[in-house]
Order: structure tokens, then C-alpha cells, then sequence
């Protein structure tokens, strides 16, 4: 729409193509959704800019749909401790690191060790 | 003068760039700024709508310099369609879009990187180390977190949340680079990505606009939409 109201260009709709599955969208908005209430982005949720646009989006009927849809679920489903202290595994990993190590070293023992905490987790559960 | 500062202010020249520039350019043009020197502005005040008062070149780049240059973009992440785009504070004194100014991605990029980590099968309770590291190819590169905190392990979803960097650092050492870049292609980014670990604080840039479209997708159950 120009400033006087009058169409100047209309899209075709068209198919979008998915570049992530369904369930790695929802957990990832469940993830940012914690990020704005209790994390870097909480306090932007006091400031007056966005109170204004989530009032404005709210008065949108396809925004209000969007959000009740299924892609935004709450965070509340992320149920574990944000933080834990290193576990027995890291500790004995720790006693072995270099403090110094490099991208390639870095990359390989990222792979070992999924593999060997993947094997402790089978015998002693998480 | 003022425009050209402005300029160069909203090209990512810091104010203290700025500052000695000014400071350059007096010396040149002989004028000596530590004497203040003043010139006669036309300024509006509450009390008189057009008063004239006098400014020194300093005073006036300080003013330029406290004003914030903000844009802000609106996209419906369902259809990609512009809600809002506010390219600037004033056109007429900064003309430069901010919606598509290149700016570095700084941890605007870490949900991308997480968006990858999921597709690979972590999961949002998994736990990633918290430890320091260092590395050796990397000019002895020790990434840290903001609040200088380590150790222990955060679980995925709160290393996110929390814009945690070295568990973040970790995620990388796990990730495959290549399905990474695939992403990153896929979700429209113009400029490709770039090498090394350093990527993920964030050090390539993009503008507001590629960067609201990708993200649509989060919002989107998957699908990524174009403007």
C-alpha cells in the first residue's frame, strides 16, 4: 500500500520449503521463549517499546492465531536444572585435558566422549 | 561537516574515531578547539522556538553523537509480509537504513548453531560442558563468558537462554560444519559463513531484514518464508 491506501503490489502465495523439522522449531521456541523470560532477554519485556508492539500485535487476528498454534509451546516442558556441577565422568575427563588444545583435537574428543558418556549412561542410567 | 560525521557515525566509526577526526580536521582548517572555539547555531529550546545560541564544533559532534540510531523491522514469520520497517530515526538528518545496514551477528547467531545441534539429535535437557578452553591454533583464543563465569555444565536449553558462551564453544567442537553451513544457506543468508570457531560469538554480519527472515522460522514450524 502507498501512504494513500491504494494497493501498489500484492505477492502470490506460494509453498515455503521447511528448513528444520516441526519438533526442532517447537523445542527451539521453547528454548528462545526462556531466553525472554528468564534469561538476556527478560528485561527487554519491561521496556515500553515492546509493551506497545505486543499490544498492537495482540489486536492482530492471523498474530493472535500464530501464537496460540502449536509452535508456541511453552517453556514451562523444558524440565531439568539449568545448572549442574562437573559429574564424576568430567572430573576424571578434567585430571586428563590439556589446558591448551586446538580445533581438530577439540572436534575429535567431542566424538570420544559423547561415546564413552553414552556408554556410562547405559550402565548407570543419567 | 555535520553530515559527513553523521556519516560516518552511522558506518560503525566510533565516537572516539570520531572524536580525533574533529580534532584532525581543526588542526588543518586552524581551528582550536581547546579554546572552544564557537559558532553561532540556530537551536530550539522549550523556552524559545528559535533561539540562536553558540556551539562549539565539540558540543555539536556530542550531540550528534548522544542520539541513539535505531531501526526496527516487523515481519509476519507465517508469509514473510513487512509489518514494519523503520529504517532510521530522522531521513532527513540519517539517511541510512538501518533494516538493511550490515551489523555483526554477535549472539544473534547462537540459535542458529542450536537450531543445528537439535536437527542432530541433542535435546533441550542435554548437558554441555561449562569448562575454560584454549586454543592453540587460535592465537591461544580463550573464549569467555560475560559474566567471566566457568565449570560445571549448563543444560542445553539455559546455555541458550542464557547466552552462555563457552558451552556454546563446546557445541561447535560437536557440530558438523558442513551441515552448518547447509543451514545457514537454507535460511536465506546472503554473505557465506565464515571459518572457525569465532563464528559462533557471532562474526559475520548481516542485515536486520536476513536476519528476521531466518528467524521466522523458529517461529514457523520449520518453514522458512522470503520477504
Amino acid at each position: 500500500m502507498d501512504a494513500d491506501g491504494i494497493e501498489i503490489y500484492r505477492k502470490s502465495p506460494k509453498a515455503f520449503p521447511y528448513v528444520l523439522e516441526k519438533t526442532v522449531s517447537t523445542q527451539l521456541n521453547q528454548i528462545l521463549q526462556k531466553a525472554i523470560q528468564e534469561g538476556t532477554g527478560a528485561s527487554i519485556r519491561s521496556t515500553p517499546l515492546v509493551a506497545l508492539c505486543l499490544k498492537e500485535a495482540q489486536r492482530e487476528v492471523q498474530f493472535k492465531r500464530s501464537m496460540n498454534s502449536a509452535y508456541f509451546a511453552s517453556s514451562a516442558s523444558i524440565d531439568c536444572e539449568d545448572f549442574r556441577d562437573a559429574d564424576l565422568i568430567d572430573k576424571v575427563f578434567k585430571i586428563f585435558k590439556r589446558k591448551e588444545t586446538n580445533l581438530e583435537d577439540e572436534r575429535k574428543k567431542a566424538k570420544k566422549k559423547k561415546k564413552v558418556k553414552g556408554f556410562f549412561k547405559s550402565i548407570f542410567g543419567n | 561537516m555535520q553530515r559527513y560525521f553523521n556519516q560516518l557515525y552511522a558506518k560503525g566509526k566510533s565516537r572516539r574515531n570520531l572524536v580525533q577526526l574533529a580534532q584532525k580536521i581543526a588542526k588543518r582548517k586552524q581551528i582550536d578547539l581547546t579554546d572552544e572555539t564557537v559558532k553561532a547555531r540556530s537551536l530550539f529550546t522549550w523556552e524559545n522556538s528559535d533561539s540562536s545560541m553558540e556551539v562549539s564544533v565539540e558540543d555539536s559532534l556530542l550531540h550528534t553523537l548522544k542520539q541513539l540510531h535505531a531501526g526496527l523491522l516487523g515481519v509476519n514469520p507465517q508469509n514473510g509480509a513487512i509489518l514494519t520497517w523503520i529504517g532510521g530515526i530522522d531521513f532527513s538528518h540519517y539517511p541510512y537504513d538501518q533494516v538493511l545496514a550490515k551489523r555483526q551477528l554477535a549472539s544473534t547467531f547462537k540459535p542458529i548453531l542450536y537450531a543445528e545441534a537439535l536437527r542432530s539429535g541433542r535435546k533441550p535437557c542435554d548437558y554441555i560442558s561449562n569448562e575454560n578452553i584454549v586454543l592453540s591454533d587460535y592465537d591461544n583464543w580463550s573464549p569467555q563468558n560475560y559474566d567471566g563465569s566457568s565449570g560445571g555444565s549448563y543444560s542445553f536449553a539455559a546455555a541458550l537462554a542464557n547466552s552462555k558462551n563457552l558451552p556454546t564453544v563446546h557445541l561447535y567442537f560437536e557440530t558438523q560444519q558442513e551441515r552448518l553451513k547447509q543451514l545457514w544457506n537454507d535460511l536465506g543468508f546472503i554473505d557465506p559463513l565464515h571459518e572457525g570457531p569465532s563464528v559462533i560469538l557471532g562474526t559475520n554480519s548481516v542485515s536486520m531484514l536476513e536476519l528476521a527472515i531466518a528467524c521466522s522460522s523458529f517461529a514457523n514450524g520449520g518453514k522458512v518464508v522470503d520477504s
